[in-house]
């Protein structure tokens, strides 16, 4: 390898002098690889990465030996039972309904363990279940409708993704539209239960439109927003006031008296004066029969699954099968992952903070610990609120259901290729791969899962720095560096030492560990 | 030969062990125009600039998303129509600022800067042409942002900085004091999100050989690697000269973090052109307005007064502005407020000819308000924005135009609060 790039580890600060920066900037510019050349071209770890919060050497297996075909319907199909079992015994809060939310948080009073179970109970489905396609969507669609689950003092947010979102989110999506519009946590979040005749309220007509259903462009106007605030007033909850049964706490209600009784003309069709709850009715079904609800949610699923910018033809496609399937998310579905824009768009998305950090841990073999050691330590340890993969991604900006707005957590490269990002992902890692809490486990091959951990370079009977580099690479990137690249990782492990001689584990293993470091915050990790 | 402005860029890579002079920092010493604040040698930036070690100005842009109530914040107490149509949440005895308009009196921290001569706000703004007005929060931050509905790909900041490329090759030129990068920057690729100077390295026991090889593996990748590798610089400029903390007290909330952020790298003599803050301070009262007022409006007078006071004589070159998507409706919804239009902005900074509401009030009468509900706004945003970057931030005025398309932001629109 060349003088100077060994200079570079050796004395990392130095390496900057004009030269370096020369050299970085012509390298740069003549040999970057697209994102695509990044992320390599093989389609079963390219379809891992869309559906499933991460590869895993399992997964991977089991994907080359079904088919992607017979692999995406084994997905569609899959439940994990042990899976939400375990997720119900260590976030017991995730299982309580609107009256059992309402009375073991004193009303409110205290809120902090039922917040923290969801959002654990959402790191762990992701790090450990085997229904991966099924839990991508349920993130998928807990952004599309989503809610803070700081705004309602009731956390109902917690039935709302027990009752709503989870049981319908390989679903139906007209089902689970009237799903959420008759759903406690969503009338409130956006105000509807204080939308009333002659104190109409807009917050939640206009979002049900522009972001749940037409989209921003979907041809609806000012007016139609207008009837539609006032076609939703009365729509109310039971809440905690004084004098309520508690029995009754969060059960929908349409209090006609708040409802605003006049004639009101929505998307074309007139409301005669004198209508009640059957106008929301009416109205929820203009909406999802009219076209730009099947385009506009075709368009979100594919920024979700194929990119940033949603390939128009096959919008198209998948908008026709929303409308003559009904709405059939699987449908949809199957058309996007057997397509050729699917297939052509390896390396087309960044990972968000979430997809980044549980994918580590993934690809790390930490989420398969528990199951050959028979324990709950990792999951709880990784999982839980007051863990590092929890505040890590709070500084990264993605804390599970805490995105104060409506529209849900972004879903581009543009807005989570940010220093500040990736900068809290990096934190974490440090602390996942040298931090004290898996120094034990990692610095311990014995109990490594062969081919899957970060240190199989030594479990697998790596001495060499280049052996170890070689099998860290495969095991964790589940694609190839370029030439260049391997040398430098090489001569980060080797420093001065020989890479091709044997290096004493006390020496290897914290070089090895600061490598696994990198490479999971590179690019070709980094890539979805 | 190399002059300092070519060897911005090998410098902004990383220069461990490398001391350049200055101050130690790794802020570009731009040349500067003393007079406008501008840097020397830009195609925008007007003649006669006069090269000098000081540091050039900054332009701190705080956005307050999701649409603040500015009718109820810079209120419009000699209005006639005001109490009417705010029958519950009108406020009764605003801090007077002139014989018309008067302050929430949540919000003493800003009549303090009000008469301390460097605070001014701009009455009555949005945009002028109604087919770019909106009342999605979402399309209308992107727009705002932007700057023009049509004919741009990019954010006002990213047309800004990229007409003078030694922007590009500066480390620190653009930094976003907050969790992710605005779209207002979008465009220009060099923006640093940092919400924390203190925590700002990975921590690996390998340390800088880790950081090292990083950048190493991101120079061969393309996107997301220009990120890793952007981080992976302005963390060794961080650590090689870690900005000073300050004892000034901000509030606990994301602006006042963010504008602690901000004055920290002025002070470490970061020197950037743009700062990026949000302002989250639960602006969207579309019900309970009274109380969450309350609340939020000392937070955000709070601190911006605490940056005031933490950067003292910098104020000199430092400029900072507010912006929001749209205000609300001039007619309460009985507790809050819907979307509407016309909201007001705040410009601070001793360059700013402060004490004084700028702009002209449309009025709240029926007749007057925008469709019937809202207020009319009279200054366009952008002028507010185009006259800070030529007064403030050394822009020629010929240049606005490929900043804000469409003719809003020329001096033909200013409301001369830059004297």
């Amino acid at each position: 390898m060349p003088a100077m790039q060994r200079r570079t580890f050796l004395q990392a600060a130095g390496y900057t002098a004009v030269y370096g920066g020369l050299l970085a900037d012509l390298a740069r510019s003549a040999f970057a690889l697209t994102p695509a050349q990044v992320a390599g071209a093989d389609a079963d770890v390219h379809l891992l990465r869309r559906i499933s919060f991460g590869p895993t050497v399992a997964e991977l297996a089991r994907l080359r030996s079904l088919g992607a075909a017979a692999y995406i319907e084994e997905q569609l199909a899959q439940s994990d039972g042990h899976t939400e079992t375990m997720a119900v015994a260590l976030y017991p809060r995730i299982a309580l309904d609107a009256v059992g939310l309402y009375a073991s948080t004193g009303a409110g009073f205290a809120t902090g363990n039922h917040i923290a179970d969801l959002q654990s109970a959402m790191l762990y489905r992701g790090i450990f279940s085997s229904a991966q396609l099924h839990e991508v969507m349920v993130d998928f669609w807990n952004d599309h409708f989503n809610t803070y689950i700081r705004k309602n003092p009731i956390p109902l947010k917690l039935d709302f993704d027990r009752k709503v979102i989870r049981p319908n989110a390989l679903g139906n999506f007209k089902t689970l539209l009237r799903a959420v519009v008759n759903h406690a946590e969503m009338l409130h979040y956006l105000d509807n239960y204080l939308n009333a005749a002659g104190a109409i309220n807009e917050n939640y007509a206009r979002e049900l439109l522009e972001l749940h259903t037409l989209g921003k462009a979907g041809g609806y106007t000012e007016d139609d927003l207008k009837a539609l605030a006032r076609i939703l007033s009365g729509l109310s909850y039971q809440r905690g006031v004084a004098g309520l049964e508690p029995s009754l706490f969060g059960a929908v209600v349409f209090n006609a008296a708040q409802h605003d009784q006049s004639e009101k003309t929505f998307l074309g069709q007139v409301f005669p004066e004198g209508g009640g709850r059957e106008e929301i009715d009416r109205a929820l079904e203009l909406i999802l029969s009219h076209p730009s609800t099947a385009q506009f949610i075709a368009t979100k699923l594919c920024q979700r699954l194929v990119s940033d910018e949603a390939p128009s033809a096959l919008v198209d496609r998948v908008a026709a099968s929303f409308t003559s399937s009904r709405g059939d998310i699987k449908a949809m579905l199957r058309i996007i992952l057997s397509s050729q824009e699917f297939a052509g768009s390896a390396g087309a998305k960044v990972k968000r903070p979430v997809n980044a950090m549980v994918s580590a841990i993934r690809a790390c073999g930490i989420n398969q610990f528990d199951a050959v050691l028979n324990t709950n330590q990792f999951g709880i340890a990784l999982a839980g609120s007051g863990g590092a993969l929890f505040q890590s991604l709070v500084s990264a900006g993605q804390e599970p259901f805490g995105w104060v707005p409506p529209n849900g957590y972004p879903d581009t490269a543009e807005y989570w290729a940010n220093t500040n990002s990736m900068l809290y992902q990096q934190k974490f890692l440090v602390g996942l791969i040298e931090g004290m809490a898996y120094g034990r486990v990692l610095a311990n091959p014995g109990v490594l899962l062969n081919g899957s951990s970060v240190a199989a370079g030594m479990s697998d009977g790596a001495q060499t720095p280049r052996q170890a580099v070689s099998n860290a690479i495969a095991n964790l990137l589940f694609t190839e560096l370029p030439a260049s690249a391997v040398e430098s990782a090489v001569a980060f492990v080797a420093q001065e030492a020989d890479p091709d001689a044997a290096m004493g584990m006390d020496v290897l293993e914290p070089r090895m560990k600061g490598l696994v470091f990198v490479l999971l915050s590179s690019p070709w990790f980094l890539v979805r | 030969m190399l002059t300092r402005r070519m060897l911005l860029p090998l410098l902004a890579a990383g220069t461990a062990g490398c001391s350049q002079g200055n101050n130690g920092h790794l802020a570009s010493p731009l040349a500067y125009d003393s007079s406008t604040g501008g840097a020397a040698g830009s195609p925008a930036v007007a003649q006669g600039a006069v090269a000098s070690d000081a540091p050039p100005a900054t332009l701190v842009v705080v956005f307050q998303r999701f649409a603040a109530d500015w009718i109820n914040m810079l209120v419009p107490a000699g209005d006639s129509a005001y109490a009417g149509l705010r029958p519950t949440l009108r406020v009764d005895s605003p801090l007077a600022l002139d014989g018309f308009y008067g302050l929430n009196p949540a919000l003493t921290d800003l009549e303090y800067l009000y008469s301390s001569g460097d605070l001014a706000f701009v009455a009555a703004t949005g945009w002028i042409p109604t087919d770019s007005r909106d009342r999605s929060h979402f399309y209308a931050q992107s727009l705002a942002e932007a700057g023009a509905r049509t004919g741009v790909s990019s954010g006002w900041l990213g047309r800004f900085l990229n007409g003078d490329t030694a922007y590009n090759a500066d480390l620190w030129a653009a930094l976003s004091a907050e969790s992710a990068v605005p779209s207002s920057l979008q465009g220009f690729p060099n923006a640093i999100a940092i919400r924390d100077f203190a925590a700002y390295t990975h921590g690996s026991v390998m340390g800088d050989s880790a950081t090292a090889l990083l950048e190493s593996l991101a120079e061969q990748s393309g996107d997301p690697g220009s990120t890793v590798l952007r981080l992976a610089r302005s963390m060794r400029s961080v650590a090689l000269a870690p900005p000073p903390v300050s004892s000034v007290i901000y509030p606990n909330s994301n602006l006042g973090q963010g504008l602690k952020v901000a004055a920290q790298a002025i002070h470490g003599g970061l020197a950037p052109r743009v700062i990026t803050v949000t302002s989250d301070d639960d602006w969207d009262t579309h019900v309970n307005q009274a109380n969450r007022h309350a609340n939020s409006l000392p937070k955000f007078a709070g601190a911006l007064r605490a940056f005031h006071e933490d950067l003292g004589p910098l104020m000199d070159r430092v400029t900072v502005v507010t912006m929001t998507e749209f205000g609300r409706k001039a007619v309460e919804n009985l507790g809050g407020t819907d979307h509407g239009t016309g909201s007001s902005m705040l410009v601070m900074g001793r360059g700013v000819a402060g004490g004084q509401v700028y702009g002209q009030w449309p009025g709240l009468h029926a007749s007057a308000l925008y469709q019937g509900e809202d207020l009319e706004p009279t200054t366009d945003y952008r002028s507010v924005l185009g006259e800070l970057l030529v007064r403030r931030m050394g822009v020629a005025e010929s240049a606005l135009d490929a900043i804000f398309p469409g003719g809003f932001a020329g001096s033909a629109h200013w409301r001369h609060f830059c004297p």
